[in-house]
């Protein structure tokens, strides 16, 4: 198969767009791309201060590697779960950020769970009662608060993240099924600030398949880690993505079609909020960040030994 | 002699002669969910599988 742009021997074929490309032409074009979403989205600005949550995945420092080269000032934040799983896990991980923030000259941002807040993440799961059998709700409710906090608290206007097509695409298949309208009308490729204590979040690589990450990141010989965290093995969105992909292997596009037409439907008014659609948000006692939860949010809760199920 | 393609800890053996995608659906392993590489190098899908090649194949989906 060869390049659509030059005619030499073509290293990926993305079947729903018909383009096949070369190792020099899909490097390139990952970030024309990318640039062209963050500009459709109207995701941020060469002004804005960016911070990338960066896990040390393909995803994440692809992300980090593409603002970098096109220009924007992102810094990185690496949140330390202390999930080890046999294999090192948050340790390896770790060690790809710190490679790859030296090797561009970026600022990475450690948080560490246990150092900060007293609990690793397979902890809060044995402890609280919303993480028993599910570490991915305590990690998730963990490193969504972090990401905010750091956001605000060092001046970032906007918050990214490396969610992939497949992901986005995985998450809107389960809240389909489910009808979970108050998650289909929330789920954009931006999240805009709705309160002051909140970041603006946005997610420039919604629309790049999960395998063309994985071949930018190689092509690019970024290093990445390559095991799967030790807790995500059985997790329900690897589950849909694999039905997504069988999907895909016999329509080509059909990710593609099925997350473009949903937020084009959301634009036409298909998922309008209802009337009285927002919960009034108050300012955590101990954190300061909004929540719904009552005087403390929720991460704090489980982080306080108070509020944790210890028997 | 045949084609070796390795995924993580598994090894399989397949004809040589046959594309890359072809090989996979044998194998029952979705062609979106990896990338095919021969000596470090990423190979389509049409790309035909030469005796003795050894494929390793990358896994691409991460999730939780």
């Amino acid at each position: 198969m060869k390049c659509r742009k030059c005619g030499q021997k073509a290293v990926i074929n993305m079947r729903q767009h018909k383009l096949a490309l070369c190792k020099e032409h899909y490097l390139e074009w990952i970030p024309q791309q990318t640039q062209r979403f963050i500009e459709k989205y109207r995701m941020f600005t060469p002004e804005d201060r960016i911070l990338v949550a960066v896990s040390g995945g393909k995803d994440s420092l692809a992300l980090w590697d593409i603002l970098h080269r096109l220009g924007y000032q992102a810094d990185g934040l690496y949140i330390g779960l202390g999930i080890d799983g046999g294999i090192g896990y948050s340790a390896e991980s770790l060690r790809c950020c710190q490679n790859f923030a030296q090797q561009h000259g970026l600022k990475l941002r450690v948080v560490d769970l246990k150092s900060e807040f007293g609990h690793t993440i397979p902890e809060l799961a044995q402890k609280s009662a919303r993480g028993r059998g599910k570490p991915c709700s305590v990690c998730g409710l963990s490193k969504r608060n972090i990401m905010n906090r750091v956001a605000r608290e060092e001046g970032y206007t906007v918050l990214v993240t490396g969610h992939n097509l497949d992901d986005e695409a995985a998450v809107l298949f389960g809240n389909t099924l489910n009808w979970l309208g108050g998650y289909l009308r929330r789920q954009s490729p931006v999240l805009e600030a709705s309160h002051p204590g909140l970041v603006r979040k946005a997610k420039p690589l919604c629309r790049f398949y999960e395998r063309e990450m994985a071949a930018y990141a190689l092509l690019r010989g970024i290093e990445y880690i390559y095991d799967e965290c030790p807790h995500a093995v059985g997790a329900k969105t690897i589950y849909y993505k694999e039905v997504l992909n069988r999907l895909e292997a016999e329509r080509p596009g059909a990710k593609l079609r099925f997350y473009l037409s949903f937020l084009q439907a959301k634009e036409e008014g298909l998922f309008a909020p209802p009337e009285k659609e927002t919960q009034e948000l108050t300012s955590c006692v101990s954190c300061g960040q909004p929540t719904t939860a009552g005087e403390l949010c929720s991460f704090c809760r489980m982080v306080e030994k108070d509020y944790a199920v210890s028997r | 002699m045949s084609v070796k393609i390795i995924l993580r800890d598994e090894e399989y053996e397949v004809r040589a002669g046959q594309s890359v995608r072809s090989a996979l659906e044998k194998l029952q392993i979705p062609p979106e969910a990896v990338l095919a590489t021969r000596e470090g190098e990423l190979l389509t899908d049409d790309e035909i599988l030469r005796e003795g090649d050894v494929i390793k194949l990358v896994a691409v989906i991460s999730g939780g």
